[in-house]
């Protein structure tokens, strides 16, 4: 009889455990919606952070740019070329399948799509077409705006690392990363190779030199 | 409304469960072993994130969170690994499991830059399955269990007897949990399916068949063959338009064993070609890690009763030779599978069952496959070694000698045995073995009796 009772009670805490996360995270993944709207503060309470998930992968619409790091470095009053240290990681990444390489890609990629305000945050288009003067629609908004500071400190100490592997640590006064931005061919123009696609370039401000003591251990000597 | 109940109250799902804990198990000492040389640069103190940026993140329950010198965080790292590998072997799942995902959990959130959809499925999937018993299989917790319990004695006291004692008075309960776990790692499954390929049809080039080529003209996504995928009309469309169906369809599938079977061959295919073509290894091999539990109990049973009655080999060995009987109880120990079943063909009425030649038997090691068909010497060993994966290694080896001195170089090894025949002999003590009678090669007579 008791252990009757045990498995009932297990039962209905796990049917209301079970409903209540499922039901969260419909509300939490699904597109914007008039429900999902009126509860995605308390959803939120609940799947944060143990919970969080998104599972864009790919979609509404794939990644459609390459994005490339490039820095250069102020060591006294000279100004070195423009480096790039980071496409020898991506030859190395399609060499090798089972190298480290794809997450140490993910530092600079991340840290560029952060400084760029890519977000995969649905309500925000939706939000930007009602108030598009809001500061949640000019990144202005406290989760914005501590992401986009994160990415650019990961470039700042990613590009002082990239000058230390140059000249060696603490020689560079300055360093500015660069966000070479390509775009490949149209399918239209699948014949054609990557160079054919469109390519721009975005300088950040130049930015003072931060110790990085060796980090990803960058050889830009070659 | 009372067979719900008992049909709760029964642990389901047990083999696909410890399935996924082994997967998850070796796909994180993989993961660890994978970034061991750039540990410090991605989560270390000093790394591109450093301690104090990182606790500026707000972490909650985090391992790296308490000790800022990189050789506490080595020691983590290291303590992660071996928690893995438990949990890869099964040992104290109850336990490891857990930690287990606290180690991931910690690292993940430690640089929340680095993350991909493989690693939040893995948090998620970790964290339901605390609820499950994953130790029920290929564990050691298993052979712990199959041994009896203490009688009486200072082992029946303690926090381990006190816990085992309880899950016991509470089985029912602890099976529905169990239960609830499974079911929600499935349905979590289903919700990611679901919902990024609701996202995906919302998209215009999901819809227009373009996808996968945008996809495979970002180099981080590429690779130097993919050329002949993107460039291909109708390997585009079908990659987009398939990867879509394939995300829709998922949670409706499983309703059915057939669309279930397919459904997982699919996925399989689908992930595999992530992991090949898009280079997201980890990715791909954490959301296979799942699909053990797309199939029940019964049915691995099935598959169990169908592989065995396909591949078992009966295997006839010289019970009189002392070297053979060591031999056979090494390979009946390598045989994880216990495909093969070794028996002595100086056994009373063995020959006749399995209507062998005796001479010939004395002379060589027999196999008898499921359809009857006999093997001698080395095609024996070859198919003994097909059917004991640790042997796999060797394989090729006896291929290489098959193929260069067929049977003369296992008879040479043969023919030198010593043959100790009992106080009583029975109807097949043989005369001394000689190689002529078997295959007209060299008169070595090694048999010695």
């Amino acid at each position: 009889m008791c252990r009757l009772k045990t498995s009932w009670v297990a039962a209905a805490v796990m049917v209301v455990v079970s409903v209540a996360y499922l039901t969260s995270a419909l509300l939490y993944l699904a597109p914007p919606n008039p429900v999902s709207l009126l509860h995605l503060q308390t959803v939120r309470g609940l799947l944060h952070p143990f919970f969080a998930q998104n599972w864009h992968l790919f979609a509404p619409n794939p990644i459609r740019t390459n994005l490339v790091l490039t820095v250069r470095c102020r060591i006294d009053a000279q100004v070195t070329p423009w480096l790039d240290p980071f496409t020898p990681w991506m030859v190395q990444h399609h060499r090798n399948r089972f190298s480290p390489m794809g997450k140490m890609l993910r530092v600079p990629q991340n840290a560029m799509f952060a400084v760029l305000g890519r977000s995969a945050d649905e309500w925000r288009p939706l939000m930007c077409r009602r108030m598009p003067d809001s500061p949640y629609c000019r990144g202005e908004d406290p989760v914005s705006r501590r992401q986009r500071e994160l990415g650019m400190y990961i470039l700042q100490r990613v590009s002082s690392a990239v000058c230390d592997g140059l000249a060696g640590p603490g020689h560079a006064a300055y360093v500015q990363p660069r966000i070479l931005i390509h775009e490949p061919p149209p399918w239209s123009k699948r014949m054609l190779p990557a160079s054919a696609g469109s390519t721009r370039y975005l300088a950040l401000p130049w930015l003072a030199y931060m110790p990085a003591r060796g980090v990803l251990a960058l050889d830009v000597s070659r | 409304m009372i067979r719900p109940v008992s049909w709760l109250t029964v642990e389901h799902w047990r083999i696909g469960a410890s399935l996924m804990r082994v997967s998850l198990g070796v796909w994180a000492v993989y993961y660890y072993l994978l970034h061991w040389g750039v540990r410090r640069d991605l989560w270390g103190p000093g790394g591109v994130l450093p301690f104090e940026k990182f606790l500026e993140t707000g972490p909650r329950i985090n391992l790296f969170q308490w000790n800022p010198t990189p050789v506490y965080f080595d020691a983590v790292y290291v303590a992660a690994i071996g928690v893995a590998v438990a949990v890869a072997v099964g040992y104290r799942s109850r336990l490891t499991v857990p930690l287990h995902w606290l180690a991931i959990w910690s690292l993940q959130e430690r640089n929340q830059l680095l993350g991909d959809g493989g690693d939040n499925i893995m948090r998620i999937a970790l964290l339901f399955l605390t609820l499950v018993n994953t130790g029920a299989f290929f564990s050691f917790d298993a052979v712990r269990a199959s041994r009896p319990a203490p009688a009486r004695g200072p082992g029946r006291w303690g926090w381990r007897y006190a816990v085992r004692a309880f899950c016991e008075r509470n089985r029912p309960a602890v099976a529905v949990i169990h239960n609830f776990g499974v079911l929600l790692v499935l349905a979590q499954l289903s919700v990611l399916y679901f919902s990024t390929g609701l996202y995906k049809v919302m998209g215009e080039l999901w819809q227009n068949g373009t996808a996968v080529y945008y996809i495979l003209r970002v180099d981080e996504f590429s690779w130097p063959g993919a050329e002949a995928i993107y460039r291909n009309p109708y390997l585009v469309v079908l990659g987009t338009y398939g990867t879509v169906w394939f995300e829709l369809m998922f949670l409706p599938s499983l309703f059915n064993r057939w669309t279930r079977c397919a459904t997982i061959i699919a996925g399989i295919v689908f992930h595999a070609s992530i992991a090949l073509v898009m280079g997201l290894v980890t990715f791909a091999w954490s959301m296979m890690s799942i699909y053990p539990l797309l199939v029940t109990d019964e049915e691995y049973a099935m598959a169990d009763t169908w592989f065995r009655r396909r591949f078992r080999l009966t295997a006839l060995y010289d019970g009189w030779c002392p070297a053979c009987l060591r031999s056979v109880r090494w390979l009946s120990r390598c045989d994880l599978l216990s495909l093969v079943s070794f028996t002595s063909f100086r056994e009373d009425g063995v020959v006749e069952r399995y209507g062998v030649n005796a001479e010939r038997a004395a002379r060589r090691i027999h196999c008898i496959d499921a359809t009857g068909r006999v093997r001698e010497g080395i095609d024996a060993m070859i198919a003994i070694a097909g059917r004991t994966i640790v042997l796999w290694p060797l394989v090729p080896t006896f291929w290489i000698a098959r193929a260069a001195a067929g049977q003369r170089l296992y008879d040479a090894f043969a023919s030198r045995r010593v043959v100790v025949i009992p106080g009583a002999c029975a109807d097949h003590c043989l005369p001394p073995v000689t190689n002529r009678d078997v295959s007209g090669g060299s008169a070595a007579d090694g048999s010695r009796s």
